[in-house]
Parts: C-alpha cells; sequence; structure tokens
C-alpha cells in the first residue's frame, strides 16, 4: 500500500515539476524549459501517477488524491520559487 | 423581451435589487430544480433520493447569487429570475404525480 | 468580456472578502487543526490506568454494564483499539432530554471495565475538550458555541465566501493564463501581494469551492430538509430515512443474548474485506430499533464521516440493517453523497491526505490574510518626492489592526490554550471552561494591544507572542517528560509527539514571519500602516 501510493505521489511531483519549470513565471531555474516537450513530459508522468495511485485506490479515491497534492505542490513551487530565485539574486 | 438597441448599454449596479434578486429568486429556484431532480430520479431509494435532492440546493443558488451582477440591471435580474422560477415550479406541477 | 463587469464583480470581491476575510482565517486555522482532532485529543489526555478487558471478554462487561447503570442503553461505545483519549474499551455518554445534537460538550461521560473478580467497575470522567473546542471554532467562524444561530451566521459567512470565490476568479480572467504561477517579488508591493494572493485563490480553487458549498450544506441542512419535506417530499421524508421500521413492536430482547462483538466483526469484515474496524456503536437496546454500528475505515475508500464510516447490523441476529455507510462497498450514489462529507473531512488517502489537507487549509488562511493586506496595500497613500509623509486613512489603519489582532490573536491563542491542557490540568476545577477563558482572554487581548498600538507596532509582538506559544506547546510536553514532579505528562505516542513536532516548525515559522516582519516594520517604507517608525525629520530621507 504505501509503495504504491508514495511512487504515485512522487511521480505526480515530478510531472507538477516538469509543468512547474516551463512557466515562464517559473524561478527555479535561471531558464524556463522549452514549454511543449516539458509540458507534455509533465502530463505523462500525472497519469502514470494515476496509474499508480490506481492500485491500491478506489478510482474515484486515486482521482481526489491526485487533485488535492497537484493543488498543494503546484501551490507550494512559486512560493518555493521565489524564496530560491531570491536567494541568488543576492 | 424585445431588443431595444444594439448597442451595449451601460450595466446598472442596482446592488440591492440584484443581491435580492439573486438570494431570493436563486434559493427559490433551486429548491424549484431539487423537486425536478425528485421526480427525475424515481429509481433511487428514497433517502439517496432526499440527500442528492437537498445538495443540489446549494450549489445552484450559490451560482445564480454569483451569476446575478451580470444582468444589466436589477429589473432584468428579477424579471429572468422570476421567469425562470415560473417555468421550472410550473414543470414541477404539470409533472408532478397527483 | 467588458470591463464593466470585472470592474462590478472587484466590488463583489472587495466588499465580500473585507466583511469575511478575517471570520474565515479563524474557521480555516481552525479547522487545519481539526484535520488532526484525534491526534490533538490524545496529546492532551491526562494518562489514566485503565484495566483492560480482552474482546473475548466483552459480553460479560456489556452485561454487567447494563444491568448496573441501564441508561447505558441508549447508547454505548465499544473501542477496539484503546487510545490516550478513549483509554477504557467501553464508554457512553448520557445527555439530558431535549438537547441539542449538535451541542457536543453538555453530557456525562463514563466508563466501564472489569476488576480481577469479574465486577463491573464504572467510573465518570471529565475527559479533555480541547479539540472538540478548536472544532468548535472551525464549525462556527471563531464563536464558542455550536448553536443554531452561530451556525446560520456561518453559512451566510460561507455564502459570501463562495460569492468572493466566483468573483475573484472573474475579476483575474483576463490576466489568469498570463499569469498562471506568477509571484513577482519586488519593489511593487501591492503586485507582490496580488500574486502571492492569486496563487494561492487560483490553484487552490476546487478545494475552496468545496468548502464553500459544504459549509453552506452544513449550516443550512436542517432548514432545507424541512423545507423540501413539507414542499417537495409531502411530509414523507422521516419514512423515507428509516426504511427498516419494523411492522410490530418486537418483545424487549435480552442484551445478554446479543452475539458477542468478536462475531459482529466477523460479519462486518466478511461484508468488506479491507474494511478496518476502530469501534463498535451500540444503540437503542432497549427500544424497537436496536442495532449496532460497527465503525471503521478501508484505507483504500473514501469514508462518509469524520469518524469514518459503518455497518448497521442487529445486535441479536448479525442481520445486516444497513450498509449504505459501509467505507469501499458503497453504491455509485452513496460513494458520490460520501464524497461531499470525504472531500470537507478527509476521510480518504489516510494521513497522507491529512497532512495536504492541513497544509491546503493553512494556504487558505493565508490566502484571506493577503487578501486583506492586498486591500490596505492597494489603498496606501504614498509619499511624494520633497513632501511631508501623509497620513494614511484612518480605514486602512483600522483594518490593518483588526487584521493582525484577529489572525494572530487567534493563532496564539489556540496554541495557549493547547498548552493550558497541560499546565492547567488538576490546579483548575472545570478546566474545559478555562480552554475558553485562556483563548478568548489571548485572543481579545492581542485585538486590544493592535488597535491601542497600531497595527505596525503591534504586529511584531503578536508574532512573536503566536511564535513563542506555538513553540510553548513541545516544551510543555519537554517539560512534563523532564520533571514528572510537575504533575504534567508526556504522551509518546506517535500522533501526540506529532502534535509536538507539528508545533515545534509552527512555532519556528512564525519565529521566521516575526524577523521578515520585524525588518519590514524597520526598513520598510514609512508611508505605509506597516511602518513602525516615529516620524523623524532625519529618517526621510532613507527610503
Amino acid at each position: 500500500m504505501p509503495g504504491w501510493l508514495l511512487s504515485g505521489l512522487l511521480l505526480a511531483l515530478a510531472g507538477s515539476l516538469a509543468i512547474h519549470f516551463a512557466s515562464p513565471h517559473q524561478r527555479w531555474r535561471p531558464r524556463a524549459l522549452a514549454a511543449h516537450p516539458a509540458r507534455l513530459a509533465g502530463a505523462a508522468l500525472l497519469v502514470a501517477a494515476l496509474i499508480a495511485l490506481g492500485q491500491v485506490l478506489h478510482s474515484v479515491v486515486a482521482v481526489f488524491v491526485l487533485l488535492t497534492w497537484l493543488m498543494l505542490v503546484f501551490v507550494l513551487l512559486p512560493y518555493l520559487g521565489a524564496l530560491i530565485g531570491r536567494k541568488e539574486s543576492r | 423581451m424585445t431588443k431595444t438597441s444594439t448597442k451595449p448599454a451601460p450595466i446598472r449596479r442596482d446592488w440591492i435589487a440584484k443581491s435580492l434578486a439573486g438570494t431570493l429568486l436563486g434559493f427559490t429556484l433551486a429548491m424549484g430544480c431539487s423537486g425536478l431532480l425528485i421526480l427525475a430520479t424515481a429509481g433511487l431509494s428514497p433517502g439517496t433520493r432526499a440527500q442528492f435532492a437537498m445538495w443540489l440546493v446549494t450549489p445552484i443558488w450559490l451560482g445564480v447569487l454569483s451569476g446575478c451582477f451580470f444582468f444589466s440591471s436589477g429589473l432584468r435580474a428579477w424579471l429572468w429570475l422570476g421567469g425562470a422560477n415560473l417555468l421550472v415550479f410550473a414543470t414541477l406541477l404539470l409533472a408532478r404525480p397527483a | 468580456m467588458r470591463s464593466d463587469y470585472i470592474r462590478i464583480y472587484k466590488t463583489v470581491h472587495t466588499w465580500t472578502g473585507i466583511l469575511t476575510g478575517m471570520a474565515l482565517f479563524i474557521a480555516f486555522y481552525a479547522g487545519a487543526l481539526t484535520v488532526f482532532k484525534e491526534p490533538l485529543a490524545r496529546w492532551a489526555a491526562a494518562p489514566v490506568a485503565a484495566l483492560e478487558v480482552p474482546l473475548a471478554e466483552t459480553p460479560a462487561l456489556i452485561a454487567k454494564t447494563l444491568a448496573a447503570h441501564p441508561g447505558a442503553a441508549k447508547g454505548f461505545q465499544l473501542n477496539l483499539k484503546p487510545t490516550e483519549d478513549e483509554p477504557a474499551r467501553l464508554s457512553w455518554v448520557e445527555r439530558e432530554e431535549g438537547q441539542d445534537d449538535h451541542d457536543t460538550l453538555s453530557g456525562h461521560h463514563y466508563s466501564a471495565t472489569l476488576d480481577a473478580e469479574g465486577n463491573a467497575l464504572v467510573s465518570e470522567s471529565q475527559p479533555s475538550q480541547l479539540a472538540e473546542f478548536i472544532d468548535i471554532l472551525h464549525r462556527v467562524v471563531g464563536l464558542p458555541f455550536d448553536t443554531d444561530p452561530n451556525r446560520w451566521l456561518m453559512g451566510v459567512v460561507a455564502a459570501l465566501y463562495a460569492l468572493a470565490l466566483v468573483s475573484g476568479v472573474i475579476v483575474l480572467l483576463p490576466t489568469l493564463v498570463k499569469d498562471f504561477f506568477a509571484l513577482r517579488l519586488g519593489k511593487n508591493l501591492k503586485r507582490m501581494w496580488l500574486d502571492a494572493h492569486n496563487v494561492v485563490g487560483i490553484i487552490s480553487l476546487p478545494f475552496h469551492i468545496v468548502m464553500a458549498i459544504t459549509a453552506v450544506v452544513f449550516a443550512y441542512h436542517d432548514g432545507l430538509y424541512a423545507l423540501q419535506d413539507k414542499f417537495l417530499h409531502n411530509g414523507r421524508l422521516a419514512n423515507a430515512f428509516n426504511q427498516q421500521r419494523p411492522a410490530a413492536k418486537p418483545a424487549p430482547r435480552d442484551p445478554a443474548d446479543m452475539l458477542p462483538p468478536v462475531t459482529l466483526l466477523e460479519r462486518a469484515q466478511a461484508l468488506s474485506p479491507g474494511f478496518e474496524p476502530s469501534s463498535l456503536q451500540y444503540v437503542n437496546l432497549a427500544g424497537p430499533r436496536a442495532m449496532v454500528r460497527v465503525w471503521g475505515t478501508d484505507p483504500a475508500a473514501l469514508a462518509p464521516r469524520a469518524m469514518g464510516g459503518f455497518v448497521a447490523l442487529d445486535p441479536w441476529s448479525g442481520k445486516v440493517l444497513s450498509r449504505d455507510f459501509l467505507p469501499g462497498t458503497q453504491d455509485a450514489a452513496n460513494t458520490t453523497l460520501s464524497s461531499f462529507f470525504a472531500l470537507h473531512f478527509a476521510t480518504f488517502g489516510g494521513t497522507p491526505v491529512r497532512w495536504m489537507y492541513f497544509l491546503l487549509a493553512l494556504a487558505g488562511a493565508w490566502l484571506f490574510y493577503s487578501g486583506n493586506l492586498l486591500w490596505i496595500e492597494s489603498r496606501r497613500k504614498k509619499q511624494r518626492q520633497g513632501e511631508a509623509l501623509p497620513g494614511q486613512r484612518l480605514d486602512t489603519r483600522l483594518l490593518a489592526s483588526a487584521t493582525v489582532g484577529v489572525c494572530i490573536g487567534c493563532i496564539a491563542g489556540i496554541s495557549l490554550t493547547i498548552a493550558a491542557a497541560k499546565w492547567l490540568h488538576g490546579h483548575v476545577a472545570d478546566l474545559n471552561a478555562w480552554h475558553w477563558y485562556v483563548y478568548y482572554g489571548v485572543f481579545f487581548a492581542s485585538l486590544a494591544w493592535a488597535f491601542w498600538r497600531g497595527a505596525g507596532r503591534a504586529v511584531v509582538p503578536l508574532l512573536w507572542l503566536a511564535a513563542l506559544s506555538t513553540c510553548s506547546i513541545p516544551l510543555t510536553t519537554l517539560l512534563a517528560w523532564a520533571v514528572p514532579g510537575l504533575g504534567m505528562w508526556a504522551n509518546t505516542s506517535l500522533a501526540a509527539l506529532g502534535v509536538d513536532a507539528t508545533a515545534l516548525a509552527g512555532g519556528f515559522a512564525l519565529m521566521w514571519a516575526a524577523r521578515a516582519t520585524a525588518r519590514r516594520v524597520r526598513l520598510g517604507a514609512e508611508d505605509s500602516v506597516w511602518s513602525a517608525r516615529k516620524i523623524l525629520p532625519s529618517c526621510q530621507g532613507l527610503s
């Protein structure tokens, strides 16, 4: 149980990072990733995450868990990016 | 309603009229819609049906309340929402088993 | 979209936000803690020496307890996994006739075990209501009692909150795609607060919509059902909810003949292999609709209520009375209905999702706090080159004081009232009343201080107060462990230590906020309600 759940959440984290890094507003890296390939890869990782979560959770629960996790990660990424970006610009 | 002009008229604020229309008529509309849902879901067990009907009210009510400031005036908000209410409750009366 | 609409909805957003922001801050902060209500209750529970009764001996425990205390037949609970806050195998609450269902505070708590000779040993206890108190702050936006009028007021707040969400999205629509993920720090403070506010509001919008709608439903469901019963169900609603009503009144049955709990658990388990029972709730054993609810959770499924889900069995025959609320085996319709509850209570996905909800709720509290900061920043009177420092508008100064007083006062009040659960235990007659006194004392003192000193000069001391109050939670536990003579205790279950660890992290975060804010009030722009500097001619050239 925890193995699939954890891998699902990590896959979703990786997908979120790929999508976030493709945004022109990201502050994590000196330069944003190329938009289309990064977003495509991100979406593929999110699908993989859903499949992993679906191994141990009912499908509706897997969708809820993924959405909740995505909301949290996508809220935190810009804030962490701002912290990182500020440190680097000093 | 007739089209009065081609140029978009300025939108009246009419805060009180619109808010009241959204709150009151939005609520009655939501209740009417929940009545329609009860009619449409005869296949469900009565307890389940009643719960769905209760849950339906709030999203419709809040949706109408949130959207009612798009009406170009308070009067229009009352007329359109009043009309929608009439329609829903007329359907409810006609479709209701005696 | 016409810019006129944007302007109208901006007004809607501003007013709904200002009216409800601080109430929602309290609801979300207390709600974040309520996600971990059980660990909080376990942290706060004083250790008692409970005689363990093996599950196999519970039929005797039930029969002897009912013989000695017939009042317990109305409803009692059998705990499968004793915890710090529910150490006894069997417990029940006796409530007054006609008491409000939502009143979870009054009533007499009893627990029963068997002594060495096999006699029922019944004792009355006053369990800590700390966790319930925080839950009540959450349920009725910071008011002290969960009564009908307070809940209706919370319903109004939640409806305005829904209006604020929709209007906020409409205002943002023209720049939604362009500014997605943007958080631009820099000279333009209004831009920064706007980004910081929007990032949370837009990305966690589904979470907030769920919270707004469910909160309105929780406030008004009784009224909605009553109206629908009258106009849409022709008064048949009570029948719809109680279908398995017996035709004739059966003869009263002997509780001693009930199936043993072990057998009942096997029946429940057979219905759903993934179901993990946690307690058995016996209801109305003397009445015609006697039943036992086997409560529990299923790690793979969502649970319809905050404490899980249940299957209702006949305690004598083991016949299934209702499995509508049994996690994992619900039909599509009941799963849908249950998901409305699960999405509010975070009763799916186990502990990881609880942490996500905890953080999303804190982010929500930040959303309302930053909304107020944005309102203030937008109305700031800027100092022009070579001109004297302008006075800030009265309304911005008042809102700034109210915002820091209410929000930081709420954090400090909750933290201190948590710590008080250990400090005041055994020293005051009614500890549960003292949780109210401590919270509201700190809350109103913070508010008064914020208005007296002004936001700029009050905010840093208040943040330090909140930081130290929050750190006092783990420090109290540490002290209790190091100096047992103080009469306090350190519960060492993972849940209880988790409370200490979280409070420590929260305390450090608040310290960081206090230091950052101190820098701002000292070095930031002087033409701001947040400046703590006295207006001195020599300082004016600095900023």
